[in-house]
This record gives C-alpha cells, sequence and structure tokens, in this order.
C-alpha cells in the first residue's frame, strides 16, 4: 500500500504494518490509521506515527520507560476491551513528544499514553487519572537526572 | 443540552448502567458519585481537553530526524567526564 506524506514522501507500508485507533487519539479522533517508522539504524528510543488519512499529519512517539523506569499504571478496563487484550505482556506503550525548535526543550506527555495490542496492532491513547504524570514531562532534564 | 436540577443524594440516570448522583454540594463545589461499567472512560473535561490541546501542539510541522533525536538524549545519558 502506498500514501502521500509531507516527510516521507511516497511511503509504502504493508497493511499488517499499519495500527488501528478505533477512536483516534485526541483532538484527531477522526484519524484511525497511523503507520510506525523506526529510526533507519535501529534501536532507537523514538520513533515516528504517520497518519495513513492525513498527509500532513505525523507525530514523534517514545518509549516512555525511558525517560522515568518506573513509570507504570493500571490498563483501564476501556482500553482491555477496546484492544481486545488478553495479557499485559502483549501491550506496547508508547508516549507523545512535544518537539519545540530548542531540541533540549522536548516534553513527552506521560498522563496520555499510546497503549498498541501487537498480537492485532489495535491503539488507543488513554488518560490516566495519575497527577504524577505531567502532560508535559521534560525528557532531556529526565536523562541527566538519570545520570 | 437537557438541563436538570437535583439536590444532595439525588441522581440520573444515563442510558441503562451509568448513574450520577450528587454526593456533596458546598462552597460552590459540586462532588458526584458516578457509577458506570468499567469499559467507560470517564474524564474531568479540562484533563481531556488538554490533553487535545497537547496532541495538536505535536503534530509535527518541520523536517525532524528521529536519528539526531536518539543521538542527543544518549550523549545526554553518558555521565559527565572530568
Amino acid at each position: 500500500m502506498k500514501t502521500e506524506t509531507r516527510f516521507f514522501g511516497e511511503l509504502e507500508y504493508g497493511e499488517s504494518e499499519v495500527l488501528y485507533f478505533p477512536a483516534g487519539i485526541f483532538g484527531f479522533e477522526d484519524c484511525k490509521n497511523f503507520i510506525p517508522i523506526d529510526n533507519p539504524e535501529g534501536g532507537g528510543v523514538f520513533k515516528w506515527l504517520q497518519s495513513a488519512d492525513r498527509p500532513e499529519l505525523a507525530f514523534v512517539v517514545m518509549n516512555p520507560f525511558f525517560v522515568m523506569a518506573d513509570y507504570e499504571f493500571d490498563i483501564p478496563e476501556s482500553v482491555v476491551k477496546t484492544l481486545q487484550l488478553e495479557k499485559p505482556e502483549d501491550a506496547l506503550v508508547l508516549a507523545v513528544v512535544k518537539i519545540p525548535d530548542n531540541l533540549n526543550k522536548m516534553t513527552v506527555n506521560l498522563r496520555a499514553p499510546i497503549v498498541i495490542n501487537t498480537t492485532n496492532n489495535r491503539a488507543m491513547q488513554t488518560v490516566l487519572e495519575d497527577d504524577r504524570y505531567n502532560l508535559k514531562h521534560p525528557v532531556v532534564s529526565s536523562m541527566q537526572d538519570a545520570g | 443540552m437537557l438541563i436538570l436540577t437535583r439536590k444532595q443524594d439525588e441522581s440520573i440516570v444515563i442510558g441503562e448502567d451509568i448513574i450520577i448522583k450528587v454526593v456533596g454540594v458546598e462552597d460552590g463545589r459540586v462532588k458526584l458519585g458516578i457509577s458506570a461499567p468499567k469499559d467507560v472512560s470517564i474524564h474531568r473535561h479540562e484533563v481531556y481537553e488538554a490533553i487535545q490541546q497537547e496532541n495538536r501542539e505535536a503534530v509535527v510541522n518541520r523536517e525532524i530526524s528521529i536519528k539526531d533525536l536518539d543521538i542527543l538524549i544518549q550523549n545526554k545519558k553518558k555521565p559527565k567526564q572530568g
């Protein structure tokens, strides 16, 4: 399959790669299909989520455990049901990164993680009712704290 | 929008299985008790709006190399020299 994209030109992808968000993501409820694109060199913490529906819509996401080693939450029942999750280990968690001009000030939204069922590629952004997790958690300074 | 008046300890029912009860009213604050099926997500509206806004601001609007981002944080993670 192919789609036009703003940053990746004409992007070819396999149907099995597409993440399906039945509810879209917050603020983009009509965008239900995203293509994950990894660092071409592999092994990275960041990846792209490119909308398969809108060429200009792309997000950078990251592994939240990289900025907070003890990040944890109970997967809400609404997510379990929507994703048809059978086991916690089938879930992959990503968090949306906001990248200002100064890269050192990028933040990651730990309050609203994206959960993906890796067995069927269904995905959902959820809201955690947990004040420990910030919508704008600094990425770079947490690296320094982690030493 | 449907507007109803309720007093303390009164409730409303939405559909078959969602009940919202006014548990307390004090100093302009209303405390609600909500009972709903586990698969229904319930959020404070302002949190929901803040997350929509955060996502809108996170849309990438220029060329960014995620390889550079990976390098940036890997370098930050290294212990300081000297």
